[in-house]
């Protein structure tokens, strides 16, 4: 029970961060709280004076001043509670907004590997649902627990000053009440944990079914699908439901003790009105407080419940944001001077498994490169080419050995560092829900002249033109509107806009028709001729003009050279040739090769 | 009206389930007024004094013990009330969910054009939860109210009929005045629900897409977008909540209001000697209790508002229409006759939705059975509409493409597409294992050979290597593999289930060479499928196809054997002379 509280009071102080900025807010809060307290304890003074000074003497004198000091505290007190209720729900709010901002920064820069084992729709519901969660916990719990708090603060007191014996009962009966309570509430945080978890796990299911529909329907797949929605579903069902049942427990147990402690009460005052330490007066005033005592404590295990609620939702948020960011070194002056642009990139002794119990994608791979140089990475499919690019430009952290660019340890450099650095191109297409244009130029202030360019270098022009409004073609979900193969080309394009020395092709034509291709290639030429150049192919025409073809083989590179020599190797290189080259004799390679 | 309905539909469900938590909150609240009965006689008794009370023990003791069982009652009558009520609502937001989940499953792709995945997970969990509020607490609380609202006034009536008129005024007004408010906050949660279906849908985006984001030093733009409308959401929750502090709380200060409004004029009565002190306290005290539930009546308004809201926005999805689920399923035999006479195209043209140039033009092809087809043509020529066309993604006029002598439209999708199978290359995959993923398109029960289907995909090698085997995590979207290892498991899940035709739509570019030779020869040997519709953009793939057909700006340009096509002048023959010339340097 301890380090449930520790936890909560972690997670408390962790909010307090967020709402710092506002306690200009919590003051005007906190001001106007005496005003409220005050108007309600005045009232009900009022109405004995009325009654004990002017009703029961007849008397009219300073009555309606009476009437009009109630009036006025009336509406005192209700301006004071809006003041003191807007003014927290305000502050709560706006720190709710920045935590979510704070968030998604956080969401932003976690690294590829986080979103391998987390769905989008996971983390969604830790930006939307559970966000929710915590403002509406915020307006109707903490909010009502803090007024509620001090009132009921101010009644025990009342009572004490009444009679301490009478106190002492309900002191009694309020000891298990709270055990309980505590009880019930971590069962409830429980089934409520297992419900939200069961939710997200659903939604995620929900959203990987929506963005494949048209992979469910084209396989018939309905009903399957439907099937296991429904299950996850049904386990939120059922978790929500022991929720309600305990959640209804507490509420009920709560409002019936009232009634047992009243009996109490009775029995026990009864013995002191007979030996004349207590008058009837006093025990009725008791049993009156007593409703308007363990109501808010009613109240509280309402309020405590939302709390619950909101402490789960920040425990998850908290467990999202103390992901590790990948470490982003400084770099110097120096190094940052040594990185203006590309120089050379060195790979020594390089390995690197993506999971801890696979196998290793790369084995002891060497090899360096200068800049303006073109290398090639060749092999059958997933001999480890993807890989080495996938480090290149840090998708993947934690290899063994030494890459070094311009000298600089890649592992030191920033990912946003490289990332600036670099130009990729990949068969996976991802653009914005914004227009054609802005897709190409991106974070770049790109003239509407150079997206042009951009998009006629890879021959994406003429069918954006063909486009209903051009380049101002507002692209809906990844692309969904587009082809793939035009899709990949305003990808292609924006890779093109980038002014990048080092470029890295990871068979970025895949989905591309051969005319398309070559016009493609031979616009590249002339951009790639100032550039550094690593690609992925599978075509001859991209491979042979390399200055450096690496044959890669089950994460190692089994042979190196250009074309020529590695043909005069006759090992693996000419093998995959032969494959490339079908139909044709060998020997015709070679010669053209050579 | 119509979500009215809606709502007490998904009530009647449960009727029984209901019935008995408003068994349960009568007795509730009958035993919670029946309490202070027995109160009100145990201090009766001792106000009797030391003298009266010896011989009244008894009588206390049993008012006290009748307090005690009652209040025992009470805790488990109404722990009842309030499951018999919220476990039904929650029965009916899974009901719900389902409903619309089979929905979503058969809405066809002008749909999914038009609405973003972001905002209908939105409806699914935030709209829905008006729905499970107002089903849950907001029926409770109408009994709650209706028995606890019965007593009262009649009480407050018979004490005094010209006081409980001046009540009525400060009643009105202040019901009135919420009823204000709770318009206010209906409509601004009309507003702020949009905002968050748009924040959803920006974050899903934007995550999914995290490495161009930073690929491209898009952090500041990205997190500015979601910064404007994060502002606007909170904006339009503080005005709710402006409305929430300043308009709701007229009703809190309603039974002060009373108070002060029954002391003026009552009191005056007092003084002049018309009613005694005893009489308004107790008018005073049913004030008080008239509040309580016109409070609870205001609360609930607000409830049903925001309920019928999030139905409003539920049904414009169970409103959608899918005709095709509807049309008549076909029996096992004419199932297994639908492709005996092949597929027939006569003159497919189809223009999308709001375009004014069709993409295919007047198409006029046969593929018989055991036969393969191949397809050529450039970028936008056509060709993945064309396979949309025939596995009856895109809605196509009827009278233009058979199965034997059916109509295509005609058909049930699903009897359309176990049928005919196709491998699109938008490659999807579930974030689970490769089994399920390559299980996915198959009947349950049949239990295809695995090893077989890996090996005839290329993919025992890697598989192999996969830390779990068969059974690792594909991550999501299949985000652990390589684009070739994508496109392989989705050929291996087509071809797990046996169809009549499956289509392979340009699948194989992310293979080398060898392998797609290997994948080729596998797919031609057609153990699952009799008949074949290949589109590449690679010549060497279509070769050996029966008839190949070029595409250019959605008309068929060519059409014929690789032999011929090669030695007639066209674009069949541009290409493969490129891609010959390709690999040979």
């Amino acid at each position: 029970m301890a380090k449930l509280k520790t936890t909560d009071l972690k997670l408390f102080k962790f909010f307090l961060t967020f709402v710092k900025p506002y306690k200009g807010w919590v003051w005007l809060a906190l001001l106007a709280m005496p005003f409220a307290i005050g108007s309600t304890l005045a009232m009900p003074w009022l109405i004995v004076k009325v009654i004990d000074e002017k009703l029961s003497h007849h008397d009219l004198t300073g009555f309606w001043g009476l009437i009009g000091l109630m009036a006025l505290s009336v509406l005192v007190g209700y301006f004071a509670d809006g003041v003191y209720t807007y003014s927290l729900q305000r502050t709560g709010q706006k720190s709710i907004a920045d935590l979510r901002i704070a968030v998604f920064r956080h969401c932003l820069a976690l690294p590829r590997s986080f979103y391998d084992h987390n769905p989008v729709g996971k983390v969604l519901s830790r930006l939307t649902s559970d966000m929710e969660a915590l403002g509406e916990s915020l307006a109707m719990g903490v909010l009502n627990l803090i007024s509620d708090f001090v009132k009921t603060l101010g009644l025990f007191f009342f009572l004490l000053y009444l009679s301490w014996k009478l106190t002492l009962v309900v002191v009694v009966i309020l000891l298990p009440v709270w055990g309980v309570t505590v009880v019930l509430k971590k069962k409830l945080r429980q089934t409520f944990n297992e419900a939200r978890e069961a939710l997200a796990e659903a939604t995620a299911y929900l959203a990987e079914c929506l963005i494949g529909i048209k992979t469910v329907q084209l396989f018939a797949a309905e009903e399957k699908v439907l099937t296991q929605f429904n299950r996850k579903n049904f386990r939120f069902l059922q978790a929500q439901n022991r929720n309600n049942t305990y959640d209804a427990l507490l509420y009920s147990l709560i409002e019936g003790l009232t009634s047992v402690a009243m009996a109490a009460l009775i029995w026990y005052g009864a013995g002191l009105i007979l030996v004349g330490v207590v008058s009837i007066g006093v025990l009725v005033g008791f049993i009156n407080t007593l409703n308007r005592i363990f109501v808010p404590i009613r109240e509280f295990a309402q309020q405590l419940a939302m709390i619950q609620r909101a402490f789960s939702a920040l425990e998850q948020v908290m467990v999202l944001l103390s992901e590790p960011l990948p470490q982003e070194n400084r770099l110097s002056e120096a190094q940052e001077r040594q990185l203006g642009g590309f120089e050379s990139l060195v790979f020594d002794q390089v390995s690197f498994g993506y999971g801890k119990a696979g196998e290793l994608a790369l084995k002891k791979v060497s090899f360096s490169l200068e800049k303006g140089q073109r290398v090639a990475l060749v092999g059958a499919t997933g001999s480890g080419k993807s890989t080495i690019l996938r480090l290149i430009y840090k998708a993947y952290e934690g290899y063994q050995g030494s890459i070094r660019l311009n000298g600089i340890e890649l592992s030191t450099i920033p990912r946003s560092k490289m990332l600036a650095l670099t130009s990729l191109m990949q068969q996976d297409v991802y653009l914005f829900n914004e227009p054609v244009g802005f897709n190409i130029a991106l974070g770049l202030e790109l003239s509407p002249e150079a997206i042009r360019e951009a998009a006629q270098a890879v021959n994406a022009d003429p069918f954006i033109e063909a486009l209903p409004g051009g380049y101002d073609f507002k692209i809906t979900d990844n692309g969904k509107n587009l082809s793939s193969g035009q899709a990949q080309l305003v990808s292609f394009a924006r890779s093109m806009a980038k002014p990048a020395d080092l470029v890295l092709l990871d068979e970025a034509t895949s989905s591309v028709d051969s005319i398309t291709e070559e016009a493609i290639q031979k616009a590249t030429t002339r951009i790639f001729e100032t550039k550094t150049v690593i690609a992925i192919a599978h075509r001859l025409s991209t491979i042979e003009h390399s200055d450096l073809i690496l044959v890669m083989k089950g994460g190692e590179i089994i042979e190196r050279g250009t074309h020529p020599e590695l043909l005069a190797q006759r090992g693996y290189y000419e093998q995959l040739l032969n494959h490339l080259t079908q139909e044709q004799p060998l020997e015709e390679a070679k010669a053209l090769g050579s | 009206m119509a979500s009215l309905v809606f709502l007490l539909a998904q009530v009647y469900r449960h009727k029984f389930t209901y019935l008995a938590g408003i068994l349960a909150i009568f007795a509730t609240n009958w035993m919670a007024v029946t309490i202070p009965g027995y109160l009100q006689r145990a201090v009766d008794l001792l106000s009797l004094g030391t003298g009266g009370l010896g011989e009244k023990k008894a009588d206390l003791a049993h008012a006290l013990g009748m307090i005690l069982m009652l209040a025992l009652a009470v805790i488990l009558a109404r722990t009842l009330s309030r499951v018999l009520f919220f476990n039904p609502a929650r029965t009916i937001e899974f009901e719900v969910k389902q409903e619309l989940f089979d929905k979503l499953t058969h809405l066809e792709k002008n749909y999914y054009d038009q609405t973003d995945t972001g905002s209908i997970i939105s409806r699914l969990q935030n709209d829905i939860t008006g729905l499970r509020l107002l089903c849950g607490f907001g029926v409770m609380q109408v009994f709650n109210i209706l028995t606890s609202l019965s007593l009262t006034p009649y009480k407050m009536w018979s004490l005094s009929p010209s006081l409980t008129m001046y009540c009525v005024l400060p009643l009105i007004l202040s019901f009135g005045l919420v009823k204000l408010g709770i318009g206010l906050i209906v409509q601004h949660s009309k507003n702020r629900q949009s905002f968050l279906q748009a924040i959803s849908g920006f974050i899903v985006s934007a995550l999914s897409g995290v490495d161009v984001v930073k690929g491209f030093g898009l952090e500041k733009w990205t997190t500015k977008r979601f910064q404007e409308q994060n502002l606007s959401l909170v904006d339009e929750t503080l005005r709710i909540s402006l409305v929430r502090s300043f308009m709701m709380p007229v009703l809190n200060n309603l039974e002060h209001i009373l108070k002060v409004l029954v002391l003026l004029v009552g009191g005056l009565a007092v003084i002049n000697g018309e009613f005694t002190i005893g009489q308004l306290t107790e008018f005073i005290a049913y004030a008080g209790l008239l509040t309580h539930p016109i409070m609870g009546l205001g609360w609930l308004s607000t409830l049903y508002q925001q309920g019928l809201v999030g139905i409003e926005s539920l049904k414009t999805i169970l409103r959608q229409e899918t005709p095709k689920k509807h049309l008549p399923r076909l029996a096992e035999p004419e199932k297994d006759h639908l492709f005996r006479s092949g597929l027939t195209v006569k003159g497919l043209t189809y223009r999308y939705p709001g375009a004014e140039q069709p993409v295919i033009q007047d198409l006029h092809f046969e593929l018989k059975p055991h036969q393969s087809l191949g397809v050529l043509g450039k970028i936008g020529a056509g060709k993945t509409t064309l396979v949309n066309c025939l596995n009856g993604y895109l809605q196509i006029e009827p009278g233009q493409v058979f199965l034997g002598d059916k109509d295509l439209t005609a058909l049930n999708p699903k009897d359309l597409r176990q049928r005919v199978r196709t491998v699109t290359q938008d490659i999807f995959l579930f974030s689970q294992t490769v089994t399920q993923n390559i299980l996915f398109g198959s009947h349950p029960t049949e239990t295809p050979n695995l090893d077989d289907l890996i090996y005839k995909s290329a993919l025992s090698e890697e598989v192999s290597r996969f830390p779990l085997k068969m059974e690792t995590l594909v991550g999501e979207r299949g985000i652990m593999l390589s684009g070739g290892q994508k496109q392989r498991i989705s050929l291996a899940r087509a071809l797990a289930a046996p169809c009549d035709l499956l289509i392979l739509d340009n699948v194989l570019s992310a293979v080398d060479y060898e392998t797609e030779r290997f994948l080729l020869e596998q797919i031609l040997k057609r153990e699952t499928a009799q008949s074949l519709m290949i589109v590449s953009h690679r010549v060497r793939a279509l070769e050996g196809a029966d008839l190949i057909l070029v595409l250019d700006q959605g008309r068929i340009v060519q059409a014929g054997v690789h032999g011929d096509l090669v030695n007639q002048p066209g674009i069949y023959k541009e290409i493969w002379e490129l891609q010959n010339q390709g690999d040979r340097g």
